[in-house]
């Protein structure tokens, strides 16, 4: 965008620039006139400065950015498919394995799962019941600790499953 | 010749717009001090462009790299631990060198950075170490990929440095520590204790001891009630017919975590042992594997020392057997009842093949629905069937949780119709004592 | 087996957070002070979280809030050293943000970052030196010295443009 000449009589202005101030004293320039000139001089370096800048911030600048060396072959883990999936089909499978580890008829075990009465704890209790929905003031609670509501009812849930099967913390 | 890109980084974007700021108003409000700030931001700016790429040593920066193995012919699973050495050959001052080992594309880093940074001046080096666990199969690593920033950042040179490094990783020959395999096959039909007398497990008579006899079959209940040696004969066994199914279809490359080896490779390590222990009882084993199109994967059952190499070929490089898994699983793209279809004219080709009498070892985590049902097929037509699981779940995240919970409710459901099931974590040597106590009861 | 972590590297952001506090605490007048530790605030949370821009921005609220102290009449030191101090922390966040995205932390950076943040320090004080040592020689009365540095200053953002 500007040239080597230019370049070289940018040089010569800071030379004269360092004489100038070399002589200090002993030299006496034009007052007022030589005000409004040194103003007009800023004005223009910092438009040349400013549009050269811009210029610049137009072209993005590249960084090297080296490919992922560390995972080797990658498998999903056992039920990473869960993860992703719509909240009905877990809670539909949890229900399943509560069901499964009741250990009454299936119609009686749903209706106890549509109750609540299946376990202890309130937020696992709700979180599978097609009866009741969460509390407004339990979601407030998790919102404010950073969880998301489905995913500590998700944890209350399976770790009342694992209690009710009896494997403790396995 | 390694590939060079210079990247302009844009490091130091934006420090002309500082001198401007702090130049202009010193001079609009005539504060000298500012113009000082001001020419550090310009010494800042001369800095960034007035220093260019570095220029050193040609395409790879003078830059050489020398590896060091722990181990080039491990055994899958096993961890060897790379030491990485990168020297600067040129004749110049390399202040900001950047380096990323090619580690190769099957092998996970399980310990440490294959990334590292230095500054190396002419003829100085630097080393860094990182391990990799071991998969079957022959390896080689990738060039290293490599960058030299100058000393502002602003310019960043990136190329490749490479030197040849590969590691060999194949089956162990089974041999120790042996397998307890007598605990699979005994009291199955196909071997049967028979009337003859001989060697085996089930008491049959004594008889006189006679010179030569082996010294394992003394009676020595006899010696200590009446003085005299006897000899036990046990009822003498056939040897049992038996093939190992590897399920090896894409519902089975599953792994606990990231860089954990998967059930896949899981089981061919334990086929593997299996094998070699059964051929050294004397039975007569063949190899069969479920999974991805293409060529069969059949060993029809055998003996002897030629068969033994073959099986062992097998399970090292048999392509449906291969430790990547498939893009996608075979019969999804089909119609539903189609790909049913095909799945079970799959089971019967392997049935169909099997020689009368024959037990199939069927090694599968058994992380699905259709796994069950592979074994239930196979035990429908006659052949008994013992599952050998690797456990590939963990308990990290609820959904997993799910999941072992599932794994463990079909292994259940198997045993409760009567299939033996052995179902191991760490170590399979310790899950089949256990199951031997538990199925000789 | 550990996930690539690629946040900024430690050492650069440790080091910028102190200059970026440096850099506000350095000048004189309290309503800078105020502003420059906006500034610092906003480039150390810059530096943390890994974005160049809000980066960008600290430094900048750090600089204005230098010629907030020029213009309440701060003597020439305190401003060449916060400025020193901020464009050193600008350039230490952006090298750790860099490499981090590049190396990850569990690498082994801790001696190229000082390297480079040593090299920058030199460039920057050596600047500062020679800037201070022209005006001592310009502190000498007059109207000359207003166009010694107008030229001095107008010929160095010329240069600075014609660079890359």
């Amino acid at each position: 965008m500007i040239g080597g000449r230019t370049q070289w009589a940018a040089l010569a202005a800071v030379a004269a620039g360092l004489a100038l101030a070399a002589l200090g004293p002993r030299v006496s320039l034009g007052g007022e006139y030589l005000y409004v000139g040194v103003v007009l001089t800023a004005l223009a370096a910092m438009v040349v400065g400013g549009a050269s800048a811009i210029h610049r911030r137009s072209e993005d600048g590249s960084i090297w950015l080296p490919a992922e060396r560390e995972t080797g072959i990658q498998v999903p883990t056992p039920g990473a498919d869960l993860a992703t999936a719509p909240d009905h089909r877990i809670k539909r499978r949890i229900r399943r394995q509560v069901v499964a580890a009741l250990d009454c008829a299936p119609e009686e075990a749903e209706a106890r799962i549509d109750a609540g009465a299946w376990t202890d704890d309130p937020l696992a209790a709700t979180y599978l019941s097609s009866d009741r929905t969460v509390s407004r003031a339990r979601r407030l609670v998790a919102f404010l600790r950073g969880d998301r509501i489905e995913d500590r009812a998700r944890r209350r849930a399976v770790a009342a499953l694992r209690a009710l099967r009896g494997e403790g913390d396995a | 010749m390694p590939d060079v890109t210079d990247h302009e980084t844009g490091h130091w974007r934006g420090v002309g717009g500082a001198a401007v700021l702090l130049g202009g108003a010193a001079v609009l409000f005539r504060v000298p001090g500012l113009a000082l700030a001001a020419v550090v931001a310009v010494a800042f700016a001369g800095y960034a462009s007035g220093v260019g790429p570095v220029e050193a040593g040609g395409d790879d920066a003078g830059l050489t790299i020398r590896r060091r193995l722990s181990d080039r012919t491990p055994a899958p699973g096993d961890e060897v631990r790379v030491t990485v050495e990168v020297r600067n050959e040129g004749d110049g001052a390399l202040p900001d060198v950047r380096v990323v080992d090619g580690v190769p594309a099957d092998l996970a880093v399980a310990d440490g950075s294959p990334r590292h940074a230095a500054s190396l001046r002419p003829g100085g080096a630097t080393t860094f170490t990182y391990a990799v666990r071991a998969v079957r199969g022959a390896h080689d690593w990738r060039p290293a990929a490599v960058t030299v920033a100058g000393p502002s950042g602003a310019v960043e040179r990136e190329t490749t440095v490479e030197t040849a490094t590969s590691l060999e990783c194949a089956l162990p020959a089974a041999g120790a520590p042996a397998v307890p395999v007598r605990a699979l096959t005994a009291r199955r039909p196909g071997r049967v204790a028979t009337d003859s007398a001989g060697a085996g497990v089930e008491f049959h008579s004594t008889r006189e001891y006679q010179p030569g006899d082996p010294i394992d079959r003394i009676d020595w209940r006899r010696r200590a009630k009446t003085g005299d040696l006897g000899t036990v004969d046990f009822r003498r066994e056939r040897a049992a017919t038996v093939v190992l199914v590897v399920d090896a279809r894409a519902a089975a490359y599953v792994a606990p975590e990231a860089g954990a080896a998967h059930a896949v490779e899981r089981s061919v390590a334990a086929a593997n042992r299996v094998f070699g222990a059964l051929l050294d009882a004397g039975d007569s084993v063949g190899i069969a594997a479920i999974g991805r199109a293409g060529e069969d994967c059949w060993l029809a059952p055998g003996v002897g020392e030629d068969h033994r190499a073959r099986g062992r070929a097998l399970l090292r490089t048999h392509p449906v057997l291969s430790p990547r898994p498939p893009e996608k699983a075979r019969y999804d793209s089909f119609k539903a009842d189609r790909a049913a279809e095909l799945r079970r004219r799959r089971i019967d080709r392997i049935r169909e093949r099997l020689p009368p009498n024959t037990q199939i070892m069927f090694f599968s985590p058994v992380c699905d629905d259709r796994a069950a049902a592979i074994v239930r097929r196979f035990d429908a037509a006659g052949a008994p069937v013992t599952v050998l699981s690797p456990d590939p779940t963990t308990d990290r995240e609820p959904h997993f949780e799910l999941a072992a919970m599932e794994r463990a409710d079909r292994l259940d459901a198997l045993r409760r119709e009567g299939i033996r099931v052995l179902d191991w974590d760490d170590s399979l040597t310790a899950a089949l004592a256990r199951a031997a106590a538990r199925w000789s009861a | 087996m550990t996930a690539f972590d690629d946040g900024p590297a430690r050492l650069s952001v440790g080091l910028s957070i102190c200059l970026a506090v440096a850099a506000a605490l350095v000048l004189p007048v309290p309503v800078a002070v105020a502003i420059g530790f906006v500034g610092a605030a906003l480039l150390n949370a810059g530096a943390l979280l890994g974005a160049v821009r809000i980066v960008g921005y600290g430094t900048a609220v750090l600089l204005f809030a230098v010629v907030l102290a020029g213009l309440q009449g701060s003597g020439p030191v305190p401003l060449v050293a916060s400025t020193l101090f901020a464009l050193l922390a600008w350039d230490a966040s952006r090298y750790g943000i860099r490499i981090g995205r590049q190396l990850g932390r569990g690498a082994d950076t801790a001696r190229v970052e000082l390297a480079h943040t040593a090299m920058s320090t030199a460039v920057g004080a050596t600047g500062a030196g020679l800037g201070y040592a022209a005006y001592r020689v310009a502190d000498a009365g007059g109207s000359a010295p207003v166009a010694a540095l107008a030229l001095l200053f107008f010929g160095g953002v010329v240069l600075v443009a014609t660079f890359r």
